[in-house]
């Protein structure tokens, strides 16, 4: 499986997969922004999750297979890619019924884990997978819809293929952005913590789907998942709001799930093995641990940020040279007029209320405010964030 | 604008359209915030929530942007211009927009001012808290936890990922318990639901926890749950350990002492003096019973047989108590000495020890005894053709 093997650049933090960066993120966040978007009424988020899958696997797993392959083997690499992303393990060859399944699944354990059964399936994301791979693999435009889930206590997942689909896959169009990230800035660091070690650690870590698939690691399910992908649903996401006039509200939203989903996994990450035995021992005080979940984020492709200020426990501030989201923005839509980094404006708030809050996740959640001051979809040069406790 | 309709009502009242935007305020609404109607109106309800109130604008967001059909019900810093005020605000979807009931409850006789205090209070002291507390109902429900509980149980997926801190409220205690490790804390609180509460401990991963479980009681319901507290003793466990532990090596030391004391003693009271060469003398000291006796027969027989004694004088002169089963064992220890090749000779015999032989009928035919220490050394010297020890 060399095809699918990790690329990292360590000048812009960036990993890659099978040719496209992707960005690692657990199970808190895939969960929360799915749940943000499916539980909007305004609009349908389970098409936005569905459409951002298609087309975005829908390219990957054309440029994993041989043109020369059967459509058997075909499926087989994307079978694989799935697993090595860490999204489960699927049977995309469909039974006489025309129905897929899935034995294991980043989605359905990830909702479980978070938030307990359902009563509706969650892997509308696997839908669009499978509608990708099977269009990839066959060049049958079908659509992909969940019958059985484990997460309501099925015994597997169980997709239904209807064939009958005319509308083509939309291509995952993008504008080259002519963007050179600064690479040097006044940073903050701390004496104790070894960034570049932490980095280094992770890329060597193997981070890909174990034998079900899936990537149980530092307490959390993680999932290597293409930028495009969340970039498009956010985009899609906040614009279908602003058609309802909730724009705001959906950005703010999806800041919150940024949030949330930095308590949640770092706090796993910080009551993990791997911490134990890697960063720990450089833990002198109690900001040492910003410094180094701010390390550990940089490994993990969501960018390149650092630390530009940082007096108290009661502010920060961070400076992104190269954050996804907002390359992103500028790729799909040209220039912003506002902020576009709502994961990172969560996770900046997120690590002040884990670091130095009090309480569980929901005392310290919305204690502490940021300002994205900056942004390069908007033309900056960098994206900063400020962050103050509230309360 | 002002609304008629809802002048009347105690309460300040807001209409907002779908997209929660503010077309309507009422007088009373007007009246509690100095303002005008123009001061609201076209305004996001979210921009009247304080910015240093988050956690209310994000349940506002939450609510309004899914399909709530119960009311949402928060206490917010509502801030019109310069006056902020704390009020209970009320969400009520109504067909294609919202009531929003403003009550400002600043005033400090308000009861839900009160009540809205009263919790922080005990919130403050739950998050405070060093000991893992949960409350249940008479379900056994989660009702209420604080950080330190999920911290100490650390609740985990078959995988090892940590389970999100929003399963816990409304989730059965015991079905979060069901994993194996959790077996001890299970077996005692299933053993003290139907006490009138009750203290333990037990072991969690790798951890003594103390548990108490107590019963609250409501006066119109009777039993309406318990309150469950969980202290880590594993500090005072480790000191008593180790304080068992010193005491062990103590007495061990202890022990050693006086058995190496014994085994002095041993010596000092039966020493082999070499009086020539093949000739020892061995003047016994103290009472001799029978345990010590076979010591010193033990002792004995070793030392002879490998410095090579002929000759063994055996002075009891300094023993001053002699019984039946003592004068039997020393007869016995003579006999063994003579099957290794070694005379004995007894001397420094008592009249009262002749009589004790005599009365006790003691066999002592075949054994050479002298009335003094001289005479026996005599006797060996003569019998043997043993030179002095020459230095």
């Amino acid at each position: 499986m060399s095809q699918f093997q990790l690329q990292f650049d360590p000048r812009s933090y960036r990993r890659t997969i099978a040719g496209k960066d992707v960005i690692i993120h657990c199970h808190h966040y895939n969960a929360r922004v799915q749940r943000t978007l499916e539980s909007a009424v305004a609009v349908d988020g389970r098409a936005i999750i569905r459409g951002a899958a298609e087309t975005v696997f829908a390219e990957q797993i054309a440029q994993a297979l041989r043109d020369a392959d059967d459509s058997e083997p075909k499926l087989g690499v994307a079978e694989q890619l799935y697993a090595q992303l860490g999204y489960g393990r699927l049977v995309l060859t469909p039974t006489p019924q025309g129905r897929v399944h899935a034995t294991s699944s980043h989605y359905v354990e990830g909702w479980l884990a978070g938030f307990g059964a359902r009563d509706e399936g969650v892997c509308t994301f696997t839908e669009g997978y499978i509608q990708a791979a099977i269009w990839a693999a066959t060049g049958e435009l079908v659509h992909a819809r969940e019958r059985e889930c484990m997460a309501r206590g099925d015994a597997q997942c169980v997709f239904e293929i209807d064939g009958g689909r005319t509308q083509a896959i939309a291509a995952n169009t993008k504008q080259p952005v002519a963007f050179e990230p600064r690479t040097t800035g006044e940073y903050l660091r701390s004496q104790h913590v070894d960034e570049p070690a932490i980095i280094q650690a992770l890329v060597d870590m193997p981070i890909h789907g174990n034998a079900e698939g899936l990537i149980p690691a530092f307490s959390v399910y993680l999932a290597n998942t293409p930028a495009d992908y969340y970039n498009l649903i956010c985009i899609r996401f906040v614009e279908q709001m602003s058609a309802h006039g909730r724009d705001k509200a959906a950005k703010r939203m999806l800041i919150a799930d940024g949030e949330t989903c930095a308590m949640n996994t770092f706090r796993g990450i910080m009551n993990s093995v791997e911490w134990e035995g890697l960063v720990a021992p450089m833990i002198h005080e109690p900001r040492d641990n910003i410094f180094a979940l701010v390390a550990i984020s940089n490994g993990l492709g969501w960018g390149n940020w650092h630390i530009t200020a940082h007096p108290s426990a009661e502010t920060i501030e961070f400076e992104s040279l190269n954050g996804y989201e907002a390359l992103g923005y500028r790729e799909y839509r040209g220039r912003a007029s506002d902020p576009t980094c709502f994961m990172l404006t969560g996770v900046a708030a997120g690590l002040l209320e884990l670091v130095y809050g009090v309480g569980t996740i929901a005392d310290r959640l919305g204690t502490c405010g940021t300002r994205e001051t900056a942004c390069i979809s908007r033309g900056d040069a960098t994206c900063g964030f400020a962050v103050e406790r509230s309360q | 604008m002002g609304t008629r309709t809802y002048d009347d009502l105690p309460v300040g009242v807001l209409i907002a359209d779908d997209a929660i935007v503010i077309r309507t305020a009422s007088a009373s609404f007007l009246r509690d915030f100095s303002c005008l109607a123009e001061d609201v109106q076209d305004r996001e309800l979210s921009e009247l929530i304080s910015p240093r109130d988050r956690r209310a604008s994000m349940l506002i967001d939450r609510a309004s942007t899914q399909a709530a059909t119960e009311p949402v019900d928060t206490i917010a810093v509502v801030e019109v211009g310069e006056v902020a005020r704390l009020a209970r605000i009320v969400l009520v979807r109504e067909s294609q927009q919202w009531m929003v009931l403003v009550e400002c409850i600043d005033n400090p006789q308000n009861l839900v001012l009160q009540l809205f205090s009263e919790h922080r209070r005990w919130s403050a002291a739950l998050r405070g808290s060093s000991d893992g507390l949960v409350f249940v109902d008479e379900a056994l429900t989660i009702t209420d936890y604080n950080a330190r509980f999920v911290e100490l149980m650390q609740f985990r997926s078959d995988h090892g990922v940590l389970l999100g801190e929003e399963l816990l409220p409304g989730r059965e205690l015991a079905t979060l318990l069901a994993p194996a490790a959790f077996e001890p804390m299970r077996v005692r609180l299933d053993a003290m639901w139907s006490r009138e509460g009750c203290s333990d401990e037990f072991m969690l991963h790798g951890r003594w926890l103390e548990l108490d479980a107590r019963p609250i009681y409501l006066p119109s319901k009777g039993l309406s749950g318990h309150a469950i507290s969980l202290r880590d003793a594993t500090d005072r466990h480790d000191m008593e350990h180790a304080r068992a532990e010193r005491q062990r090596e103590l007495l061990r030391h202890s022990e050693e002492v006086i058995a190496a004391q014994r085994q002095a003693i041993r010596a000092l009271t039966a020493p082999r003096i070499p009086i020539a060469r093949g000739l020892t003398v061995v003047p016994l000291v103290g009472a001799l019973d029978t345990q010590r006796l076979s010591e010193i027969v033990e002792d004995l027989l070793e030392g002879v047989a490998r410095d090579g004694t002929r000759t063994l004088v055996l002075d009891i002169t300094g023993v001053p108590e002699f019984d039946g089963a003592a004068a039997a064992g020393l007869l016995s220890a003579a006999r063994s000495l003579r099957l290794i090749g070694v005379h004995p000779i007894l001397t420094g015999v008592s009249p009262r020890t002749a009589q004790l032989l005599a009365s006790e009928h003691v066999p002592t035919h075949g054994l050479e005894i002298h009335g003094s220490l001289e005479a026996a050394i005599a006797s060996s010297m003569r019998r043997s053709s043993a030179r002095p020890v020459t230095s």
